[in-house]
Order: C-alpha cells, then structure tokens, then sequence
C-alpha cells in the first residue's frame, strides 16, 4: 500500500486549477517573505520625511498652495516693489526670484544655507551660513566680506534707504553703513533670530530666550522683558508697534512704549509674522499653522495643510508664506514613492506589508506542523490502541475544545510577554484537537483491515504496524490537516497581532491593522485598511483552495459528482 | 440505559472537565506569577494590606492547601477582586456574561439557518453561476478575518452612509429595571446588526458548504427519486425531506463553532466596542489586572463546555438512531 | 649604550603590556534594557523609546527596548528597582503646581523601595534644599531654592525630562459657552461645570470618556478618574481657582497663627445632600478619618497633621508637626469633606461594596446614579452656596470603550465635551468641524526617561549627559506629538512659570558633543564600534 504521496499530491493539485492557483500564490508570498528586503522599497520602521519648497499664496480671500519649488526648505520670502515680484531663499544656496507669474532660480556664488532675504532701494541682501551675506547691486550678485563666521539668520533694510541691520547667533549684529558691514557690539550670548528695521533710527531684533534688543541708529539696547521663550520673528511696519512670536504660540506687543504679551490661540512655535495695520496681523508656525489677528482678536485659520511654514511676507492685500522644514510624509495616498501610502508615522506600508507576510508564514507553517505532529500522533494513538489510551486521549481532546483559541493566548501574554512564539504555541497547543479526532476515526477503520492483521500476525510491533503501516495511509488525510491548519494559524496570528499581542516593531498584517486602529486615521485611510486585510484573505483562500483538492483525494466520493 | 441517565452523564463530564481547566489555570497563573500581591502593590498597597490579601487566598501555605482554598473560592463563587475596579470580579463579569451571549448567540443562529438554506440552494442550483457565485462569497467571507470586515463596514455602513451605530449596545443614557428591558428595544437592534452581519457572515460559509455537499450525496440516494415519483414538487422535497437528512453534519459542526466563536467574539467585541467579556479580558491582560483575566477565561470556558452540552442535546433529539448510552 | 637600550626596551615592554591589557581587558558597557509602554497602551511613549534607542546606538551602545504592561512597569521601577532605564509619566495634576511633589521625586530620602525616586539620585546638596524649601514660608526665597534644585538636577541629568505633552479637549461651541480652561486639566476642571452656560434649550452638559473612576469610594480610590468625578459632590474647604490660586471655598477664611498653626473658619449655612448641615465637627471628622484610615493615596497630605482642633461652633484649629508650606494649596484643596453622620458607623471603609457605598456629600452637584461602564450622572444641588451662579441642571457623563468612542460621540453630537485627550491623528478631524472648538493646553506633568543610578553605566554622570545629547526630542514633538508639546528641560514644567527655571543646562541633541563628553571620561570604542568602560 505505499506510494509515493508527494507525487501522487502533486498531480492532484495539478488537476485542479483553483488549487494550483492557490500553490502558486503561496509561493509567490514564501518568495516575497524570503526576499523581503529587496522587495520592500522602505525599511518598514522609517519614518519617511520630505522636503519640498513650498509657496503658499493668499490672493482674493483665499489661501493657495503653489507646487513644490524644489526638494529644498524655503528659508524666508519677501515681496519687492510690488506685489508681483518676490525672492525666496533657501537651504544649499538657492535663490528664487518671482516674476511674470513663475519662480527662477538666481545664479549665486555660494551653496551655503541661506536663512534670510530683505529688499530695498536697489538692493537686495541674503544672508546665511558662515556668516555669509550677498548682495544683489546693478542685477550682480557679490558676495560681501563680513567680519564674521557665525551663522546669520535675518536681515532687515530701512524702508527706503540702503542701510541694513543683520543679526546671527551668539549675539552677533551687523550693520550695513556706505556700503559696508560693521559688527555692533551687543554683550548678548544668545542667538540672535529675527530683525526688523522700519526706520533709519528704529531697529528691533529678538533671539532666543526672550532677548529683545531696541537699535536706535547707533547703538542697541537691551529691553527688559518678562519671559523666557524663544523669540522666532518680529516685525515692525512703522516705529512705533512692533510685534514678535516664537516659540509656544509666544506672541508679544510693541505699542511705543514698552512690550507686553498678548493671549494667541495656538499652543505650537510660530515662526514667522507680520503685522499689516495696528490691529491687522498675520502670523505662521510649525504644522502648517496660520493665526490672524483682526481687531486685535486672534484667530486660527485652517488652510487644511499641515507642512511647516517659516517665512511670511505681506503686500497689500496679498501675502505670501513660504516653508517648509522637512516634514513627515503622513497618511499619504498610494503614489509613486509609496505604492500603498504611509501610515501616520510616515512609514511606507507597502513595505510594512511585504515583511508582514514574514511573520504570516512563519506562524502559519510552523504553527501547523506542531499541529499536524502533536494531532497525527494522539489521533494514530487513540485509534490504534483504543481501549483506555483511546478514552484518556480523547478527554483530553474534549478539555482541549472547551478551551477558546484568542483568549488563551490573551493569558499566555499576560504571563510572559507578547511574542511570535507565544502565538505559535497557543495555536500549536490548542488546535491538534480536530486534526485528533479526524485521523483516529481514520485508523479506527485502518485498523480493522486485513493488511494490519497480517502484519500484526508477522509479529511486526505495535510501533512499526502504527508508523510503517497504517501512518502512510493516513497521509493524505494529515496533509489535509496541516492545510485547514495553516489557514486557521495564519487566520490566528492576524487577529492575535490586531489585538496587539504581537512582538513589538515586528511587522505582521494584524499588526498594521492595529496601529491603523490605534491611530485613529483608519476611519478616513482606506489604503492603510485594504491591502493587509486583502493580503490575509488571498493567503487563506489559497490555503482553502489547496485543501478542498486534497479533500477530493481522501474522500473519492467528492470527486465523482 | 435512557435520555436521562445520558444527560447525567455528559453533566458529569462538563463538571469534569471544567475542573480539569480551573486546576490547569491554577498551575499557569501560578507558574507565570509566583506572587500574586506582587501585583498589587503598585496599587498602593501597604505591606499590612498585602498580608491580609495573602492571607485571604492563602499565599502563606503549601501549594496543595492553596489549591483546595482556590477551588473552594471558585466553587463558592467568590472569583476574587480586580485589581483594578476594587470590587469583586464576580459582579463585574456577571452582565458582561450576558452581553457577550445577546450578540454571539443571535449571530451563530443567524449564521447556520441562513447558511443552510443556502446551502441547500446551492446544492439544487448546482453548476449554475449562482452555485459558483455562492461558494466564492462563502470561501472569501470565511478567509477574510472578522476584525477586518468589522473594520471594513463601520467604515462604510457606520462613518460614510451613517447608517447604523459604529460602537457599543445601546444610546445612553436609557432607563431600564432589569436585563430583559435593556435589549429588547428598537435602539439595541440597531447597535446589534453590524456585530452580528459580521459574525454571521463569516460563520455562514461553513454550515453553507457543508450543507451542499451532504445535500448533493443525500440526492443521490433512493428516497429522492421516490419522493419525485410522488410528484411531490423540487423545493419541497429539497426543503423538506434531503435538507432533513443532511442536518446532522451541520449540527455536529455547530457545536465545534461554538467554541471558535468564544474566542473569535473578543475580536469582534473590541472592534465594535461591545462591552462582553472579551473586551473586559482584553482590558485585564492591558491592565494586568490577573483576578479578572483569569476569571473571564473561566467564564468563556463555562460557556463553550454549556453550549456544547446543548448541541449534543440537539443532535440526540434529530437523529434517531443515536441511542443514549 | 647597551643597558640603556635594553632599559629603553623594558619600558617600552611595560608600556606596551599595559595598553595591550587596556585594550583586551577593557570591558564593553553592558546592553541598556530601555523599558517603555505598549503600544496599546500609549504609541507616544512607545515609539520615543525606539527613537532613543536609535540614538544611543550611533555611539555603540547596545539597547534592548522592551514594552511592557504598565503595571509590570510600575512593580519593576517603584517596588524593585529592577531596571536600566525606563520611560514613564507624572501627570500633571492641579496640587502637583506647587513644586514639592516634583522636586520631591529627585530626593535622597525617597529611595528607598516603594518611594518616588527609584533612580536613586542623591545629592546632599540638593537634599539640604529640598527641606529648606519646605519649611519656608517667605515665596520669593523658596522660589530662589526650587529653581537652584532644578539647576543642580539638570546638570546631574539623573533623569532625562522627555518632554510635555499638550492637553487637548474639545467642545461643541453650539450648545454650551463659557467654558473654562485649566492648565494641566484642560476642560474637564471643576469649574467648568459651575461656570458653562448653555446656549440651546439643552442644559445638561454631557461629558465623554473612556475613563472610569476606579471606584468612588473616597477612601479606596487612588485613580484621577475617581476623584475628578467625586470632587463635584464633594466639597472641600479650598478649592483652587483657574489660575491656581488657593480660594477659600467651604472655609470662609483661613488664619495663620503661627508657622504650624492654623485656624479655618467655617462657612455657615451648608447642607449635606440629606439635608444634615455641615458643621465643624464633619470637619474634624474628616481629617481624623483619614488619618485613623491611614489612607495611602492622602498619605502624604494629611501626614505633617499632628492633629485638629474644634475651637469653637465655626472654627477649627490644625496642628502641624513641622512648618509645611503646601498645607493650604495641597491638603485643604484636595480633601473632601465626609458627613460625620454616615461615615462614623463605618469601619472598614476600604472594603465597602459597591452598592454600599456612600454617596452623599455637600458639594455644588448631587450624586444621582452610575452604571459602571456606561453612564454618570450629577444634579446641581439647589442649597449649595454657589447653586445660584451654576446654569446648567446636571452633568453627565458617557464612557465610551476608547478613545475613538469619544471621538465619534463628539462628531456626532452626542457629547458636549471630552474628558480625555484626543489622539493627535484625531484632533486635525476635529478641527475641520463647523461645531467643535479644539483646546490645546500645556501640561505641568512630564514624561521622564529615568536611569537606575545604582547600575553602571548609569552611575557615571558622562554617561548620563551623553545619552541625553543623544535623544531626539525634536522628532518626538514635531512628529509623534505633531507640535503638540514640547521638549521637557526640568521636572517643573514652563507653564508652572512662577517656578520654572528657563536657565538650566540643556542636552540639545549633538552626537559629536556626546562622543566628546564621553571621549573626554575615557570611554573608548572596540573595533565593531561598540562601546568600553575607561580601562583600569
């Protein structure tokens, strides 16, 4: 009676073209879990940013973002002689100048970071990294000889003329005074981040922990402030009102005389502001955060973007915001760069799926072949030695039914700690129990035939007529076991994994549905929701496929019809 | 020997094998947590307190001792204290008892009595598209796990159309004396379907399968062409003679169910927010609250070993040719 | 010629055998078991710990992140100090403003097994200042200690303050006005209720949680939950206003007598629910109560009590066993006052079922019901002294089983309020909706990363401030709490800004400072990178 099963397997599922789908299925998937890194296009746990120099436009009431300048941030932006021309700076020394309704780069001779850009009467400053600063003379851009090597972070020019005021970090202010740069003397350590210079005689320039600095024409002087927050931008129209945010939604006031704070709704860093009339001001922050005061009331304006803007500038009605830092890609649709989109980290689930099918198989064949070996054997037992061993083994099947699956391992869990193993055995040691009961009513009738009595009567041993001779013949049967099971494993892993019992930072399908739950944005991310869903459902109709062509083999009479 | 010394029987043989999974328990929850207070002093328990809790389950004696004192506990029905809530665990799980039996039992009925019919239509439509049709949803329903239909409908059914509510058993706050008030109202109906439409659905393939193929070997049998040598018309002898004879397989399939559901309902319940057992044992394994985990498993337990007791009941009472012994 | 050579070479042997012996012997730094959260339990905290990890990995430490259960959490670090490093929370409770429970956190006197600093920092310094600031009375010199103790802790880095995390509530501006916002408690304050005025005919003000009071048994509950919900019941003899100012409220004034004396008048007229009055011997009760109790959870407020004194028909008189300065803002704010009458019969307090346990108190609400799991509700109680400001008729509260519940009963209009945090995944929806007003609070609570200061090598304070270089708190705040928050710099938080200290050093994250400091303590690198002691 023996032949060769694997053969004999093989043609059968050969026959059938449903199981030979699901075979080639799940070799595809065996194939994908063993090359997962080079089919992956994301490592699974990275948090994918991005950097795109991004333009926001508020024109005739409404806000527009204009598509992305470039992969670089966009520093600061200002508006010159009027509302249809603007430069932008930004990181790796790059320069753009609006005009006739397009962004050009401008040729400058650095590549350093460039942090600021202010304009005036025929001029235009950029200043930067290593304490850079260029000038644009006569449609020229030179570079200028500073007294320094700090970073330099803002420039501002008195309206109207060519002087300017610069400040960088560690306190460092320079002037421009007849065309060259002269370092004034601060007595402040503390970075230096914004300036604004709305007259010959008026300077303001704020920095870190809440330094203010007051420049009158010659000599600045330290103002006395209360607070300790960063200070991001100040911006003073005329010279008598000024207003500078930072760090925390911090907003402080200038009306002439002395500073004070004024309540803003925005709890996050707002890095940029102007203010447009006395109680008209707009300003921007991390998060895409955009606050606008009117009647000296602030208030949030949504724009539905969330990259980070840093410079804003206005000019007339119009204003124009420019960012942005690298931002986390987040929730986004399937693209491109991520082919199922990204989970609200930013991590690519594509790539979080391909590894899922890792621990999919993992848990599903192993799990199984425990299944399979503990069920065979207990059921080759029971139905071989019958009697007492049959009656024990059996009531141990009947405890194993009463004990449910999900909750077991809920209690394995709580006594050590989540885990692949964990699920592996909780699968391992509960379901054998149908695989028991299925093989030994096989043996049961095995038994009674004539070739084991011959060959109990050839004096084989109750081993060798269990494994020599009846075990063969129940291998069809055992592989259809092992299929049922490898879809009930897999089945089991994918809901243990969603109720966040699986390993931690080890990608299964459950897994990504979990977090997908746990973050809310499920209700709204549909491609975070499908394809793990999918992937479960293709991999266990395979399985069923396969298994429904080795039911046709243990049951002939299935097959006649 | 008769029906009632059968019935005597398997009672026996649950209250067996029940004991056998407390005494299991026992041993896990003692293997894995040596010292159970040891949990409990993160709650702000005194050393004081934490002798008198040790006291109480005996923590001080031999192990054999602790384990009569566990079962004595058990047996009176004192399941110990949640860590959590402070309040016995037994009163906690008592109506989550219930929850979980109003959703899984409907769902299960639901399941085998449209699955059947089905089946049997399947079985009459053979070789049509129908049959294909039929047989692919019940393969694809049975592959897609629970959790991610859930999801999938209170998406669409819940959050896109508004069509049914996404979470829990009923608005709040309502007004009602007893257990039965609670859920026989038009409101609890509504929160009920999408559980229940997804529980059913993905055990409806099963009995729908199983139920075609018995029906398609049973047709071949000689009783059939009597009944159409009758004239007796196709859907009544589909309906009411094959599909008679092709019950028991379905039932014997119910009673394995039963025990999947158990443990497959903690998925659905967390997904639908159900306040049944499984939640609240999800809630004690996130919390570490060791009382009330164990005692919700003792509870599932309970309940898979009663409703299988019933299926065989069932089975008994269907096919007369098992004879009680 | 030759001797010196051969003298030469022997030193050079020496010389060589020790800085061999240096590099076989020296001995790598063991791997840190970082211990953090699940991810069910809270992502932020989850995903920080593998940040950090990250981190620390770039100079060669090994670091094995293990999220576990929060309570297996909580045995680990307080009950046997069995950890590396574990990242854990305070969260940011209205009597936690005053700086002594924080600060307290960091003193030698609590290391031991049980108490509030199981990373083991002692600093006889910052020992001495912690009692100084204790006993004195004077704000402004107290405030010059608190914020010296902050400097001396930063720069000892004993613990690493992650950061602080925004409370962000929402409400439905359609149907109530006038909320109030509490820092550290965002909008579910206690004043909330007493001062929101409806704007619909609907004048029941419906709150939603995923929280449930652990019990509401005012002597077993230990959860926020429990008493936020029980102090509208209850009243207390101060409680504190939105901007954390001590009012007196069932006192009607407080006289200090001496550094460890003093008298509380008590308000005349109240009523207890039952319609009992409330008189100064519920007062004294009270305190005796608690004290006879020895209620854990109080333990530390009523523990400077020596005892209370009736004085007279309005008037009780407290005796402190040493000058304790947080006696107004901590003790008398956070103690409910128990009607004598009721509780005198009961002995064990802390094993009353839950049907028997006593719900009547003299606070602003009245308790009416509470199904566990689903639903609370609280009426305004007409005789209470403030009844006549309260507009609405009753609160009420549904528990929902998560978080996203909450979420969904507040797009649908279900709920009025949270009463609980929204995800940040959430708060971007919530935002884009015509009817709801989104509250973002900073927090005084803060999350820690603490090191076992008992283990090497987180004994070495190189080590210390070079790990804390090492994390990158910009990427938690910007993307895990998508600016939500802020990154943490002292145990006392920048919004508690009186005594906050803005100066003390900080660990910007800089991998070329931290193989400096480390470099510059004689750690030393193996050919894989990993990481060594100093030899010898």
């Amino acid at each position: 009676m023996k032949y060769d099963a694997v053969r004999f397997l093989w043609k059968t599922i050969r026959q059938d073209r449903l199981a030979f789908f699901g075979v080639a299925v799940l070799f595809c998937l065996v194939a994908i879990a063993l090359l997962a890194p080079l089919v992956a296009t994301h490592d699974p746990n990275e948090m994918n940013h991005r950097v795109e120099g991004t333009v926001f436009w508020y024109r005739d009431g409404e806000w527009v973002i204009q598509e992305s300048v470039g992969e670089w941030t966009l520093n600061a932006v200002t508006f010159c002689y009027d509302g249809d021309t603007a430069f932008a700076v930004g990181n790796h020394g790059e320069v753009l100048k609006y005009s006739a309704g397009s962004w050009e780069k401008e040729e400058v001779p650095t590549t350093v970071h460039l942090q600021d850009v202010a304009f005036g009467e025929n001029l235009v400053v950029v200043v930067g990294e290593s304490g850079t600063i260029l000038e644009k003379r006569n449609g020229e851009w030179i570079i200028v000889n500073t007294p320094v090597e700090n970073e330099l972070f803002a420039v501002s020019i008195a309206p109207g003329t060519q002087k300017a005021l610069v400040a960088g970090t560690e306190g460092t202010v320079l002037r421009r005074l007849n065309d060259t740069w002269e370092l004034v003397d601060t007595g402040a350590t503390e970075d230096l981040l914004a300036v604004s210079f709305p007259a010959e005689d008026t300077g303001f320039i704020v920095g870190r922990r809440n330094v203010i600095f007051h420049y009158d024409g010659e000599t600045l002087s330290r103002q006395m402030v209360m607070g300790f927050r960063d200070l991001y931008d100040v911006h003073a129209p005329t010279t008598d009102m000024a207003l500078a945010v930072g760090e925390r939604g911090t907003i402080l006031h200038y009306t002439g005389t002395a500073w004070s704070a004024m309540y803003g709704p925005e709890a996050r860093d707002l890095r940029g502001v102007r203010l447009i009339e006395e109680d008209k001001a707009v300003a921007v922050g991390s998060h895409g955060v955009i606050i606008r005061m009117d009647q000296g009331q602030w208030m949030r304006e949504d724009t539905g973007y969330r990259r980070h803007l840093r410079g804003i500038d206005a000019f007339g009605g119009m204003l124009i915001a420019s960012g942005t830092d690298p931002y986390v890609n987040s929730l986004a649709r399937p693209s491109v760069d991520h082919w199922f989109g990204t989970t609200h980290l930013g991590r690519d689930i594509y790539s979080q799926v391909v590894y899922g099918s890792r621990a999919a198989l993992t848990v599903g064949f192993l799990a199984a072949i425990m299944v399979a070996v503990i069920g065979t054997n207990v059921g080759l037992f029971a139905g071989y030695f019958k009697g007492r061993v049959d009656g024990l083994l059996m009531r141990i099947v009947d405890i194993m039914y009463a004990l449910p699956l999900e909750p077991f391992a809920m209690i394995l869990v709580l006594l050590s700690r989540p885990g692949l193993t964990i699920i592996i055995f909780a699968v391992g040691l509960l379901t054998w129990r149908t695989t028991a009961r299925i093989i030994r009513s096989q043996v049961l009738s095995l038994a009674a035939r004539p070739f084991v009595k011959a060959a109990r009567i050839a004096g084989a041993s109750d081993l060798r007529i269990l494994y020599v001779h009846i075990a063969p013949n129940i291998l069809p049967l055992a592989f259809l076991q092992l299929a049922v099971s490898v879809a009930f494993a897999i089945t089991a892993e994918a809901t243990l994994s969603f109720l966040g019992l699986g390993p931690p930072r080890i990608y299964s399908w459950g897994t990504i549905l979990h977090e997908a739950r746990l973050s809310g944005a499920w209700r709204t991310a549909w491609w975070w929701i499908i394809p793990p869903g999918v992937l479960i459902m293709i991999t266990v109709v395979s399985v069923f496929f396969i298994s429904r062509a080795l039911e046709v083999l243990t049951n002939p009479r299935l097959g006649k019809r | 020997m008769g029906m009632r010394g059968y019935i005597l029987r398997r009672a026996v043989q649950v209250l067996l094998t029940l004991w056998v999974i407390l005494t299991l328990l026992f041993f896990l929850f003692r293997l894995g947590l040596p010292d159970p207070t040891l949990a409990l002093v993160s709650e702000g328990l005194s050393p004081e307190d934490r002798m008198l809790v040790a006291e109480r389950f005996g923590l001080e004696r031999p192990l054999w001792q602790q384990y009569f004192i566990y079962l004595r506990n058990v047996i009176s029905g004192e399941l110990g204290t949640s860590f959590h809530y402070k309040a016995p665990v037994a009163g906690i799980l008592g109506e989550k008892f219930l929850n979980t039996m109003v959703l899984m039992l409907p769902a299960i009925l639901v399941a085998y009595s449209i699955g059947q019919l089905l089946g049997v239509l399947l079985a009459w439509k053979r070789g049509t598209r129908l049959e294909f049709t039929g047989v692919s949803l019940g393969l694809i329903f049975r592959s897609a796990p629970m959790f991610w239909t859930g999801m999938l409908f209170i998406m669409l059914f819940g959050i896109s159309l508004g069509w049914f509510p996404t979470s829990g058993m009923r608005t709040l706050p309502y007004e009602a004396s007893g257990f039965l008030d609670k859920i026989f109202t038009l409101d609890f109906l509504r929160h009920l379907f999408l559980p229940v439409l997804v529980i059913a659905l993905y055990y409806a393939g099963l009995p729908m399968l199983i139920m075609r193929n018995t029906m398609l070997e049973v047709m071949g049998e000689d009783f059939i062409e009597f009944c159409k040598a009758r004239g007796l018309s196709m859907r009544r002898i589909m309906y009411r003679h094959a599909a008679r004879n092709a019950l028991l397989p379905i039932v014997t399939q119910a009673a394995i169910t039963i025990g999947l559901a158990v443990g497959g309902q903690v998925v659905v319940e967390v997904v639908f927010s159900w306040p049944g057992l499984g939640l609240e044992m999800l809630q004690a394994v996130r919390t570490s609250d060791y009382p009330l985990a164990q005692a919700s498993f003792m509870l599932m337990a309970a309940m898979i070993l009663v409703l299988n007791f019933a299926t065989d009941l069932i089975y008994g009472k269907l096919d007369p040719r098992v004879v009680y012994s | 010629m030759k001797t010196i050579s051969v003298h030469w070479a022997f030193v050079l042997a020496v010389v060589m055998v020790f800085s061999l012996s240096g590099m076989v012997f020296a001995e790598p730094v063991p791997e840190i078991e970082l211990i953090t959260t699940t991810e069910a339990y809270d992502p932020i905290r989850y995903e920080s710990a593998f940040i950090i990890a990250e981190g620390w990995e770039q100079l060669g430490f090994q670091v094995n992140v293990r999220p576990m259960e929060f309570s297996t959490i909580l045995e680990r670090f307080y009950d046997e100090q069995d950890f590396d490093a574990t990242i854990l929370g305070w969260s940011g409770r209205v009597e936690r403003l005053d700086p002594q429970h924080f600060l307290g956190t960091l003193h030698g006197g609590q290391i031991d097994l049980g108490a509030n600093n199981p990373g083991g920092y002692v600093n006889p310094e910052y020992d001495r200042l912690f009692e100084a600031q204790t006993r004195e009375f004077e704000v402004e010199r107290r405030r010059e200690m608190v914020l010296e103790m902050q400097a001396i802790a930063a720069q000892d880095a004993p613990l690493d303050v992650l950061y602080y995390r925004d409370e962000v509530n929402a409400y439905n501006h359609e149907r109530f006005g006038n909320f109030v916002i509490m820092a550290g408690e965002a909008l579910y304050n206690e004043w909330t209720p007493l001062q929101v005025e409806p704007i619909t005919e609907k004048t029941v003000l419906t709150i939603g949680t995923p929280q449930e009071p652990d019990t509401i048994n005012p002597l077993a509950s230990t959860s926020v939950w429990g008493w936020k919900f029980m102090r509208l019941y209850y009243d207390k003899l101060v409680r504190l206003s939105p901007d954390i100012e001590p009012v007196p409220w069932a006192a009607e004034e407080l006289i200090p007598v001496n550094d460890v004396t003093l008298d509380v008048v008590v308000r005349s007229g109240m009523l207890f629910h039952d319609g009992e009055p409330v008189t100064v011997e519920d007062v004294k009760f009270t305190f005796d109560y608690y004290i006879e109790n020895d209620f854990a959870y109080f333990r530390p407020f009523f523990a400077p009590i020596e005892s209370v004194e009736v004085l007279n028909g309005n008037t009780v008189r407290f005796h402190l066993k040493e000058p304790y300065a947080p006696l107004i803002t901590v003790t008398l704010s956070q103690l409910p006052i128990l009607p004598k009458h009721i509780w005198e019969a009961i002995d064990n307090p802390a094993d009353l079922a839950p049907d028997q346990i006593p719900t009547v108190g003299s606070g602003p609400f009245m308790f009416d019901r509470y199904d566990r799991g689903e639903y609370k509700r609280i009426v305004t109680f007409e005789d209470h002294f403030s009844a006549g400001d309260i507009k609405i008729d009753a609160v009420e509260y549904r528990v929902y089983a998560d978080s996203e519940g909450v979420f969904t009963g507040l797009i649908t209009g279900e709920i009025d309020m949270t009463a609980w945090r929204l995800e940040p995944g959430q708060i971007d929806l919530a935002e884009r909706e015509e009817h709801i007003t989104v509250v973002s609070v900073p927090d005084f609570g803060y999350y820690h990363l603490t090191y076992n200061l008992r283990r090497k090598p987180f004994d070495d304070v190189a080590v210390r401030q070079a790990l804390s270089h090492l994390i990158d708190k910009e990427t938690m705040i910007t993307v895990l709490l998508q600016g939500r928050g802020e990154p943490g710099t002292s145990v006392i938080a920048p919004i508690n800004a009186f005594w906050h200290n803005p100066d003390v050093v900080r660990y910007p994250y800089d991998p070329e400072r931290a193989r400096e400091i480390l470099e510059e303590a004689g750690y030393r690198w193996d050919d894989e990178g990993r990481i060594l002691f100093p030899a010898g």
